[in-house]
């Protein structure tokens, strides 16, 4: 059977629907990692120099614990009841996963292996804002590429924290949630929130 | 001046918007095609079932009834296909 419709109108239509779709929603999941990462390694950092025991540098254990219970519940609330995903947004949750894994993996090594102050704290910022970075790329927007740009210099500066100053980096960890999770997180909340 | 064929299989208005909607995404279920092509859930089922017997779509079922889960995605020659349509489409308007 011939068909009369106009194709041309068609792609173009779908392709339009199919972007206002992907536009993306104020429910990001930044400032709850954020705040649970900045309050863990701040207090790590206090208590370090408080009491010098070997159990805070095991504090970060909690940033999972409860930060995957509350992002379950966060995600539960906002479920679509459709399902659709582009290849870009898959390849961002796709790194941020592996960051997550990273991080759990590299924490846990580290600690065993009794070298915590080496590279853990400054891979993980660097990995924070690189993910920060390409998450604003795929937004498109731009206090999220610089919050991450400043996270990922933060995570190479505290490379340099070596030594007698190697109980600085839970203070880094801390800033760089502050500058590519937190800032960034509310003010994308603000700019879906105010439909800029 | 000489016009190029168009793929029957494609040139169906439910079928192409399916296909250009999965050519955009990296998969879909099936309650969001419904909703953007506004099709019945009946045609949009058999326009698929089409799309996959031409190799030009995947399609992954999960669970019975209706707690199913239908999810598209596009094949590589899927892809080729509605690039080759979109060339002959122009080739009208060269």
């Amino acid at each position: 059977m011939e068909e009369n419709f106009d194709a041309l109108e068609v792609i173009a239509q779908t392709r339009g629907k199919v972007n206002m779709d992907d536009r993306p929603t104020g429910n990001n999941l930044f400032p709850l990692w954020g705040w649970l990462t900045a309050s863990f390694y701040l207090l790590e950092f206090l208590l370090w120099q408080w009491l010098r025991q070997q159990w805070c540098l095991w504090l970060w254990v909690g940033i999972p614990l409860i930060g995957l219970p509350m992002m379950y519940f966060i995600i539960r609330k906002d479920r679509e009841h459709t399902h659709m995903r582009t290849r870009r947004s898959k390849l961002v949750l796709d790194y941020w996963i592996f960051v997550a894994c990273a991080i759990g993996a590299g924490g846990f090594l580290f600690d065993f292996a009794g070298i915590y102050e080496v590279a853990e704290n400054p891979l993980i910022c660097l990995l924070v804002g690189i993910g920060a970075f390409i998450t604003g790329e795929e937004l498109r927007f731009r206090p999220m590429i610089i919050g991450g740009l400043l996270g990922a210099a933060i995570g190479l500066g505290a490379f340099l924290l070596q030594g007698e100053l190697w109980y600085w980096q839970p203070l880094c960890v801390a800033l760089t949630a502050v500058s590519a999770l937190i800032i960034p997180g509310h003010l994308f909340e603000k700019h879906v929130k105010d439909g800029v | 001046m000489e016009f190029k064929d168009l793929n029957p299989i494609l040139h169906n208005e439910l079928r192409l918007k399916v296909m250009v909607a999965l050519d955009s995404l990296d998969d879909a279920d099936f309650v969001y095609l419904k909703g953007l092509t506004k099709a019945t859930a009946g045609n949009l089922s058999v326009q698929i079932t089409k799309l996959e017997e031409a190799g030009y779509i995947k399609v992954s079922r999960s669970g019975e009834g209706r707690g199913s889960h239908t999810v598209c995605r596009i094949t590589s020659a899927g892809a080729k296909a509605l690039l080759e349509y979109q060339r002959a489409l122009m080739s009208y308007f060269s």
